[in-house]
């Protein structure tokens, strides 16, 4: 195998100085009967029980120019068309390309700017089909399926001489070369997350290679639709899954860090080495490269999941949480692991990103990038946070891949659900990200808006797991789209983390609520082990949903995932009166309870009337009208009525409304009323030290 | 005026007790503005929660549901709390001229051993008004200046090699900074401070009084400094003590809200001191 490689590349790899490769059409067809004869036996073998259909699998030579910031690439394509028709054109993303100018898609959505130093791009020097070994560069059009940009480049469209018939498949030979972006450009709130990071010798390379984008099958009797998106400003991405081969040539002083598994490493003469990775049953590739790094490697080992080699590659100067890393890794992989499934492939790279790039918090088949801080108190809970979420896609979009371009909200969504619960879990409930000696600090803040954001989003900082820390954002734009909305097509990146990531989590919280943990674990669980090594969406989800909780959802479905209408209940008044009856001569309470729906969405809610002999009469509204009035005969006063009193319904907009009690309570009301008073005189008194 | 910093931090807190009933002026001033800014927040605060059982939560300290309360509390009353803003500047702004206003007559009671009459500290006060409101105008100029150029480091930094530093580098470089910073504006703070003290004391032209002011604090660098130290560490450990008191008050009865008012009025008063 090594040796077939080596005519490959003795071959196939090109002079960095020439970019055209040279055509060597008289070996042509031998060559690539070699070469096609080695893919198809490498790859089946590096997993031989394949989990997924396995659609598009590379394998690709990449050699690294620390100099120029560039890599220099072969990548052989084979793509298998699964549907009943001849294909006759492939659309291939080039993801680098949205860091060409300041006018693509990517940058205009982000309203961005990109000096000439940070910018990158992806060349395509050569098409080969290996099938009938023609040249088909020139068959190469860009295109630009979603806005019509004329200066994006992120989508080719590549015209067959022959179609791919049904069922069979193509094999491309693809050279490329690419310019890697600054993967800290100051876009906001993310630039490039791949790229090089200035001032440090680190690399991180992401949608780096010509990807073939997703062919839709369509409904039986309908022809399908290629599915490849433009690279846009907020969204991610989607790809069919296949197996990669990958050999990464690096200086060799470089660690070097990648999806799957590594097979093998060589040093060359020429003071580079050679690392070859197998990844099978993904859909993305990606790799780090810096001679930083500190490698450290653990086992993941618990009771009913399979055992997983834990690589942790950390910037020196974290050389202290190491421990902390592991810790988290390992908690995430424990509930993950048990709730919805064993996690199966033999390992997963955690790379500690440095915080000078945007390349931390980003998710890859079986490798992740996250970051954490310099000073890092352990209850400061970001490092966890970003480990646990990111570690979850591995779940939510690694094997269960939605289409991120349209429908974020079944990975990050799902994740932001999961990655509450797991914190909560873990590490304790009504936990904080911003937690000082068990307190939240609230008096640091200001009590007013900055910038327009409610300070509650600087308390979003905090981060008050399971389910409020989503809250903030949802309420400022809990009207703005629905959930369903593509990514893209919303006006903000504050918008799309609303509907892809906070309100998703409220919403699935309140399913939980109206279906209860037990039967909200089984749906999660079923959806996983259903759609893992597939692509669904949220009608799958609906449907298991349906089918594990025997009921028909589509009055939640279409109010909170297609809809933008909120939930608001609230208690509108209590009263009562003491009735004595006459003959027996006892006397009993009447009390009269309104309640309201002050939103448009309806649904069932719990209403509970607490009683002065601690005694509760709970029942349940409709929420179908707009009001209604509830009269309960007791035998002692009441205190307070309540909706929603085990809160099933995190996404209610204004809980405080949810509640009246007979009597005003005012103590509460002194103790804050002073405190808003004291902040002021402290203020003001701060400002004297000016006289 | 051959005094010790530590001595000057004793005779002044002596002068203040002997004239309490100053201090108590200034209390009640400073409760009057904060009240005007407070009223209409706590108004809104007391009909959302009184008879809430949001309220019970917050009773407790903010706990998750607490933090819930405030995040829709801000959420639905955001304009109202947009609207404050022109309102609390120039609530400050007034508040800045009173305490101009009265730094004329403080000045002149930590001048004499006597105690000053009323009557006494306001006439003072009016007198040197306006000297001492330009001392603070150009007080305030020059901190401003201090903080633009401050700013304009920041971003010559990030645009050059700040970005590449590793984390724990820049944040060294910020504390040099901000440290930086603080020590130039305590400077500004301890030179208008004596500028002010020559105005009200000296009787020469407003320029004269400036030089002079300039001047003692050149020949006493270590004094003025140590005044100012006292000054900035009391200030701290007080400061440090209401927040350790604020992070233990979560309160659950009427006599621990009862305690942490006293205590935090107290703590306002010793400020004032």
């Amino acid at each position: 195998m090594i040796s077939l490689y080596g005519i490959f590349r003795a071959v196939g790899s090109r002079d960095p100085a020439c970019k055209k490769p040279p055509l060597i059409s008289g070996i042509f067809p031998v060559y690539y009967s070699v070469i096609s004869l080695f893919f198809l036996l490498s790859v089946p073998l590096a997993l031989s029980q394949p989990f997924s259909n396995r659609i598009a699998n590379y394998k690709i030579d990449v050699r690294l120019d620390p100099k120029s910031h560039s890599i220099d690439a072969s990548e052989i394509l084979n793509w298998h068309n699964e549907s009943d028709q001849p294909v006759g054109e492939l659309f291939f993303h080039l993801y680098n390309n949205a860091y060409k100018s300041e006018r693509t898609t990517y940058m205009r959505e982000n309203d961005a700017e990109i000096s000439s130093a940070a910018r990158g791009w992806i060349d395509i020097d050569k098409i080969v089909d290996q099938r009938t070994e023609s040249d088909i560069t020139a068959a190469i059009k860009f295109v630009q399926p979603d806005d019509n940009n004329p200066h994006d480049s992120t989508v080719i469209l590549v015209k067959l001489d022959k179609p791919v018939a049904p069922h069979d498949s193509i094999s491309l030979m693809i050279y490329f070369h690419s310019l890697l972006p600054e993967a800290n450009t100051g876009v906001d709130p993310y630039g490039p997350r791949a790229g090089w990071a200035p001032g440090r010798e680190f690399y991180f390379v992401a949608q780096w290679f010509p990807k073939v984008g997703v062919y839709s099958t369509g409904s039986p009797g309908e022809s399908g639709r290629w599915n490849c998106h433009q690279f846009h400003g907020f969204t991610e991405f989607f790809a069919d899954f296949g197996a990669y081969d990958v050999q990464i040539t690096v200086p060799v002083h470089y660690t070097v860090g990648a999806c799957g598994e590594r097979l093998s490493e060589d040093v060359n003469p020429d003071g580079t080495a050679t690392y070859r990775y197998v990844a099978s049953d993904v859909h993305d590739f990606a790799w780090t490269a810096s001679p930083d790094f500190l490698t450290r490697s653990r086992t993941f080992k618990y009771p009913g999941l399979p055992e997983t080699k834990i690589i942790l590659m950390l910037q020196p100067e974290h050389r202290d949480q190491e421990g902390r890393f592991f810790a988290d890794i390992d908690t995430a992989m424990k509930y993950f692991g048990t709730w919805y499934g064993p996690y199966p492939y033999p390992n997963i790279t955690v790379v500690d990103a440095p915080r000078t790039t945007d390349v931390g918090g980003m998710e890859y088949p079986t490798l992740i990038a996250v970051d954490t801080k310099d000073y890092n108190p352990n209850d400061v809970l970001s490092t966890e946070n970003v480990i646990v979420h990111e570690f979850g896609h591995q779940y939510w979009y690694g094997m269960v891949a939605n289409n991120e371009f349209e429908e974020a909200w079944l990975d990050e969504g799902m994740n932001t659900y999961s990655t509450g619960k797991i914190l909560e879990k873990g590490f304790g409930a009504n936990t904080s990200v911003f937690r000082i000696a068990g307190v939240y600090p609230i008096y640091l803040y200001p009590i007013w808006n900055i910038a327009g954001i409610p300070a509650a989003a600087i308390i979003g900082k905090i981060r008050v797991h399971n389910p409020y820390d989503e809250l903030p954002l949802y309420l400022k734009y809990a009207k703005s789209d629905a959930i369903s909305e593509f990514g893209y097509n919303v006006p903000d990146y504050d918008v799309y983390e609303t509907i892809a990531y906070d309100k998703p989590a409220l919403v699935l919280h309140t399913l939980e609520g109206v279906l209860g943990p037990d039967v909200m674990a089984g749906e999660m669980r079923t959806y996983f082990n259903e759609f893992k090594f597939k692509h669904p969406t949220s009608k799958d989800f609906q449907k298991v949903c349906e089918q594990v909780s025997g009921k028909n959802l589509d009055w939640f479905f279409s109010q909170f995932i297609y809809g933008t209408n909120v939930v608001d209940f609230a208690v509108k008044s209590i009263s009562y009166y003491r009735e004595t009856n006459l003959n027996t001569g006892s006397s009993s309470y009447v009390t009269k309870v309104v309640v309201a729906r002050n939103g448009e969405v309806t649904m069932p809610v719990d209403l509970r009337l607490s009683l002065e002999d601690d005694v509760v009469i709970d029942t349940v509204w409709s929420g179908q009208s707009r009001w209604q009035t509830f009269e309960f005969r007791t035998q002692s006063a009441p205190e307070y009525a309540q909706l929603d009193p085990w809160n099933k319904i995190p996404i209610d907009i204004d809980y405080s409304n949810n509640s009246l009690r007979v009597d005003a309570f005012l103590l509460p009301v002194v103790k804050w009323v002073h405190a808003i008073l004291n902040y002021f005189q402290n203020m003001l008194l701060n400002v004297g030290v000016l006289v | 005026m051959n005094i010790g910093s530590f001595e000057a931090v004793k005779v002044g807190i002596g002068r203040s007790v002997k004239n309490w009933r100053l201090v108590i002026l200034v209390y009640i001033i400073n409760i009057f503005f904060a009240a005007v800014l407070a009223i209409p927040i706590a108004s809104m605060f007391a009909r959302d929660v009184s008879n809430s059982l949001a309220g019970s939560n917050l009773l407790d300290g903010f706990n998750s549901t607490a933090v819930r309360w405030y995040v829709e509390f801000i959420n639905a009353n955001k304009t109202f709390f947009s609207s404050l803003l022109p309102q609390i500047a120039m609530i400050f702004l007034l508040y800045i001229a009173l305490e101009v206003f009265l730094a004329g007559g403080f000045y002149s009671v930590f001048s004499t051993k006597e105690r000053l009459k009323l009557r006494d500290f306001i006439s003072k006060g009016s007198s040197y008004f306006f000297p001492l409101l330009v001392v603070t105008i150009m007080e305030v100029a020059l901190l401003g200046l201090v903080y633009l150029g401050n700013s304009l480091w920041v971003s010559a930094d990030k645009d050059a090699a700040g970005i590449a530093l590793a984390d724990y580098m820049v944040l060294r470089a910020e504390l040099w900074r901000y440290g930086i910073v603080l020590f130039v504006s305590v400077i500004v703070f301890l030179l208008a401070d004596f500028i002010r003290a020559a105005v009200v004391i000296d009787n020469d032209d407003f320029w004269s009084k400036v030089k002079r002011g300039l001047s003692f604090a050149g020949r006493h660098p270590l004094a003025t400094s140590g005044v100012y130290l006292s000054g900035i560490s009391i200030s701290a450990a007080v400061i440090a003590l209401f927040f350790l008191f604020r992070f233990w008050s979560e309160n659950r009865t009427g006599i621990e809200v009862a305690i942490e008012i006293v205590v935090s009025q107290l703590i306002i008063l010793f400020r004032i001191l």
